[in-house]
């Protein structure tokens, strides 16, 4: 009798270690709740119960996968609707940790499908309220970070004791049938070439200006050269005048007589020069032998 | 007499192991006699009842429990079809109704599930498609519509069955596979829009851009042409002023040079002069050169003058 009670007593022995929590129940009620690491005694059945479990490691819970959905129906495998009724695919993951043992084990009946729904339903609820061009680029990374607080609230509302610490989106694309990955490929290539032509317009309107620059600095350089040039030559051609005119004012015939007879001689000397007989009434007869 | 007593002792036992229940956490308990329910445990512990033939117990699920909605494929307002699958947590409220009217898990989540079904049917039923994806999240159809759904359901759900319904989440939403395709075919259209939109907007702006840099050149060109043509000017003045100066008071001197330098220009090399004798032109260039010819006044005489 007394080995039966010792050996009884023994089984009621128990460790936690610091990973896990434990809850005690005697009698079906919980007696603690949260059973700090370490060696424990609580009455073995039938009289008690303790749940063990680990607690503080990170869980993984995919979202979005196609294997996880169920044969026999319908599939939707990774693909959701935006709110401009496109269709992006997406994978998340959901790290997660038990928060309260005691209600995890023993308020909810399946909190981890719970928490796989509520992470679809969210995801699903926020997808569709965002156009796809923005969960492609500036929603995405908020994305994340949504979806683990408004999970966080709807189990918290569930009361099951999971802490959502983070959701990571693996996969969020467009979908990569139906040609559609090519159609926003095609789109980067547009904007890639929307920005070349403008940057090349950019350059073209800095070259066409610095040609402007230059060539305003040559138009005038060139004016003022020949401003330079023509006072120059109206200088040295009235020096020139001023030198004639001292000469001419000694002996004004002279003078005239010895330009005007060598400028003639000048000029009948390279002059082919015909003269004929004038004709009656003004008309020249042109004969020229060959 | 040995044996009678042992008899006793076993169906005393027998009775004093059935007299009492353990209720779970995780529990309702429902302690009927004779079939007739006569008390409802919904709180953990050890209670005492009558023995087991009298009385017997129900153990029914206390916890918040969960059922997923098959996806379907449901029609919206505007007859698109859309394939909606979901969840419903619920948990047994009042045991005792629920007992009468389900009895069996299994029961009662084939008909809450049919429940919701069929609301759910006629909540998509009474929206268009474009209301249940939307980009206003607060009239986004899907939270109302779960609402909806959960509250229609909510006093057949208690009346009928004795559940409470804690919440309806629509965890996805999609297309149906045959209109796949057709999505992806819009989706491809709305791309190459997209992308010849981009494009477009590319080559407007690069032409504006380029359009602009040629307008500044030519602004640029032309107030350079215009300093440009003043410097000349200036130029031109100065030089105009310089021969001003220098021909004051040498009029007549200016006059027969200058001439000098017309005909010296217009008779360049190899120009073929065919004059009549008595063109003025030749008599012009003999004799007649305006003021200074042979005979005029300043021509120096023949004849002993020095």
């Amino acid at each position: 009798m007394v080995l039966a009670l010792a050996v009884y007593a023994g089984a009621g022995v128990y460790s936690v270690e610091p990973d896990e929590s434990a809850v005690e129940i005697v009698l079906g009620r919980v007696v603690t709740r949260d059973v700090l690491p370490g060696i424990h005694w609580s009455p073995p059945p039938p009289l008690g119960e303790v749940i063990v479990e680990k607690t503080a490691t990170s869980f993984v819970m995919p979202i979005g996968y196609q294997f996880i959905e169920r044969p026999g129906e319908a599939p939707i495998s990774d693909l959701w609707l935006t709110s401009d009724t496109n269709i992006v695919t997406l994978r998340a993951n959901v790290q997660y940790s038990v928060s309260s043992l005691a209600d995890f084990a023993l308020a909810h009946e399946e909190p981890r499908q719970l928490l796989r729904r509520a992470g679809e339903r969210v995801i699903t609820a926020y997808l569709a309220a965002e156009p796809v061009d923005a969960l492609l680029t500036s929603a995405r990374q908020r994305l994340a970070g949504v979806v683990r607080d408004r999970m966080q609230q709807l189990l918290a509302e569930e009361a099951v004791g999971i802490d959502v610490q983070s959701v990571s989106i693996e996969d969020l694309g467009p979908p990569l049938d139906g040609g559609v990955l090519a159609g926003f490929q095609e789109v980067q290539n547009a904007t890639a070439d929307r920005e070349r032509l403008v940057h090349e317009a950019h350059a073209y309107a800095a070259q066409t200006r610095a040609a402007a620059e230059g060539e305003s600095q040559v138009e005038r350089d060139r004016a003022a050269t020949d401003r330079h040039a023509r006072v120059a030559r109206a200088r040295g051609e009235s020096y020139r005048f001023r030198a004639l005119a001292l000469e001419h004012a000694r002996a004004p015939g002279l003078t005239e007589q010895r330009i005007y007879l060598d400028t003639i001689d000048r000029l009948l000397a390279t002059t082919k020069l015909y003269v004929v007989e004038p004709g009656r009434d003004g008309k020249v007869n042109l004969r020229i032998a060959p | 007499m040995r044996l009678f007593a042992w008899i006793i002792a076993a169906a005393i036992l027998a009775a004093a192991a059935t007299s009492f229940v353990i209720v779970d956490e995780t529990e309702h308990v429902v302690v009927t006699q004779f079939g007739r329910p006569t008390a409802v445990y919904s709180d953990a512990g050890f209670r005492l009842k009558a023995p087991a033939p009298v009385q017997r117990v129900s153990r029914i699920d206390k916890r918040r429990l969960f059922t997923e909605t098959r996806a379907t494929e449901l029609l919206t307002a505007d007859k698109k079809n859309v394939i909606v699958s979901g969840y419903i947590s619920w948990r047994v409220r009042d045991p005792l109704a629920y007992l009468r009217a389900v009895r069996t898990r299994e029961f009662a989540e084939n008909r809450l599930a049919a429940l919701i079904q069929s609301e759910l049917g006629s909540g998509v039923g009474g929206l268009a498609f474009a209301s249940l994806v939307s980009r206003d999240a607060e009239r986004s159809g899907l939270a109302p519509l779960e609402r909806t759904v959960r509250e229609s359901s909510e006093k057949t759900a208690a009346e009928s069955y004795g559940i409470e319904i804690l919440d309806f989440g629509i965890a996805r939403l999609g297309f149906p596979p045959q209109n796949l395709q057709s999505v992806f075919a819009r989706m491809r259209a709305e791309r190459s829009r997209i992308a010849r939109g981009f494009r477009s907007e590319g080559e407007a702006e690069a032409r504006k851009i380029r359009a602009r840099a040629d307008r500044e050149r030519d602004e640029v060109l032309a107030t350079a042409r215009s300093d440009a043509e003043r410097v000349r000017g200036e130029g031109e003045a100065e030089a105009a002023r310089i021969y001003a100066d220098a021909y004051r008071g040498h009029e007549t001197l200016f006059r027969f040079l200058r001439t000098l330098e017309a005909y010296e220009r217009a008779l360049k090399d190899n120009t073929t002069l065919v004059l009549p004798a008595d063109s003025p032109f030749l008599e012009l260039l003999t004799s007649r050169l305006p003021g200074v010819g042979p005979g005029e006044p300043g021509w120096p005489q023949a004849g002993p003058e020095r």
